[in-house]
């Protein structure tokens, strides 16, 4: 039980990092606007593909659905560049790993998202999000 | 152990960069054209060229300081451009604050990675190189594969009668002691970034380049545009060296174009931006 209270704890303070987070971005390669950043979804699945590639790095994970039914989301990321300077490396999302992200969601609805921070299985945080870095 | 890369720095961070700007503004408008400045500084250089020996170490890799979003000018506030825009150019501007107010944004440059040009290529938020020689210095950026050449070795323009309109223009310079003076025309002008202003093919600047400490590469850039404004636009680009440590992964890459697609981004109808179909499932998607 008490794992699952800080675990959520985590959640929590992430998410609210990735509001601060999200308040200063804008996406270098193209606009965001097809992300709303007034709203934050926290999803739970498996990392399926890592594309850590210019100019914007995508994680791809499959994420079920309380139906049990399985819907694979893409979550969109700077590239290589800026996740060097957060310290994610290409080998920290191996396809098979569990991951907690938060994103801002599409405004047209599709399973896709802005990536702000992820938590893997076993606690750590990986925000390439590094300070001051769009 | 993950090498760590150090974060951007403020972008001007001298005190009296108010005053310090004004006077760089006001010496813009002594002169009638870029080209007239540069050839007054021109006849103030006692030696215009360099030796091997004399080239400066501009190595390494390179940033444009601060964060998001990183303007052309430092000093721009929000959507407030520094630029005078006159005409057709001040209205398309507006347009753009216009539709960005109604939640609508599209960068002409997002489809398929192609160049900025010249002199949007300065604010790319992606790293940058220099490569200095005797004659020529060569600027690399890597966000949109941007290679700009600047020729030292005493040439002019390309005559006007073999010139046309480039993405990156025609660059020649010269060198005092350890500045490098530049002469910019022949661009298609174009979008400088993001909420930022359109220029036209009738740009011309004056760059004053230095390395102003070992962390530091400025460049004074005055901007004449006959067509889109109406007075000098005056900035200072700065660019700060990305500290890497030993065994750093970081290197300057080949960016992207649209054979290595990963995501498609196109224009709304109603001016906006958004991802084609895509559903993660098959490499059209990338």
């Amino acid at each position: 039980m008490k794992n699952t209270y800080l675990k959520a704890l985590s959640i929590l303070l992430y998410t609210l990092i990735g509001f601060v987070c999200i308040s200063a971005s804008i996406s270098a390669h193209h606009s965001a606007e097809m992300f709303n950043r007034d709203e934050i979804v926290t999803l739970t699945g498996t990392v399926k593909e890592f594309r850590y590639i210019n100019p914007h790095s995508w994680l791809i994970v499959d994420i079920d659905n309380d139906d049990g039914s399985t819907t694979t989301w893409g979550f969109e990321g700077e590239g290589p560049q800026d996740m060097m300077h957060g310290g994610v490396r290409k080998g920290d999302l191996p396809p098979g790993a569990k991951i907690t992200i938060t994103g801002n969601p599409m405004r047209d609805g599709r399973p896709a998202a802005m990536w702000q921070t992820i938590i893997k299985e076993d606690g750590t945080l990986l925000n390439w999000r590094t300070p001051g870095r769009d | 152990m993950t090498p760590t890369l150090g974060l951007s720095q403020a972008a001007v961070e001298d005190e009296n960069w108010p005053q310090i700007k004004q006077r760089m503004i006001e010496r813009g408008l002594k002169y009638e054209s870029a080209w007239e400045f540069y050839k007054a500084l021109e006849v103030d250089s006692e030696d215009t060229t360099l030796s091997p020996d004399e080239v400066p170490d501009w190595s390494g890799l390179w940033e444009r300081p601060g964060g998001a979003p990183r303007w052309f000018d430092s000093d721009q506030v929000d959507s407030k451009t520094t630029a005078n825009l006159k005409g057709e150019y001040a209205s398309m501007f507006n347009e753009i604050l216009v539709s960005a107010e109604q939640g609508q944004v599209w960068d002409p440059h997002s489809g398929c990675g192609q160049a900025r040009g010249y002199p949007g290529m300065l604010k790319n938020g992606r790293p940058h190189e220099f490569a200095v020689t005797p004659h020529q210095t060569w600027h690399l950026g890597q966000a949109r594969n941007e290679v700009r050449r600047i020729y030292t070795d005493g040439r002019g323009h390309t005559p006007e009668d073999w010139a046309y309109e480039t993405e990156h223009g025609d660059s020649i310079g010269f060198w005092n002691g350890q500045m490098l003076i530049t002469h910019t025309m022949y661009t298609k002008g174009g979008w400088t970034g993001r909420l930022m202003p359109y220029l036209s093919t009738a740009l011309e600047s004056i760059e004053i380049w230095q390395k102003t400490d070992d962390q530091t590469i400025q460049a004074d850039v005055w901007i004449y545009d006959s067509e889109a404004l109406e007075t000098p636009w005056y900035t200072r680009q700065i660019f700060k060296q990305i500290h890497q440590e030993e065994g750093s992964p970081l290197r300057l890459e080949y960016w992207w174009n649209c054979h290595s697609q990963n995501n498609i981004v196109i224009e709304t109808e109603d001016g906006g931006t958004t991802f084609l179909d895509f559903d993660f499932t098959d490499m059209d998607d990338q």
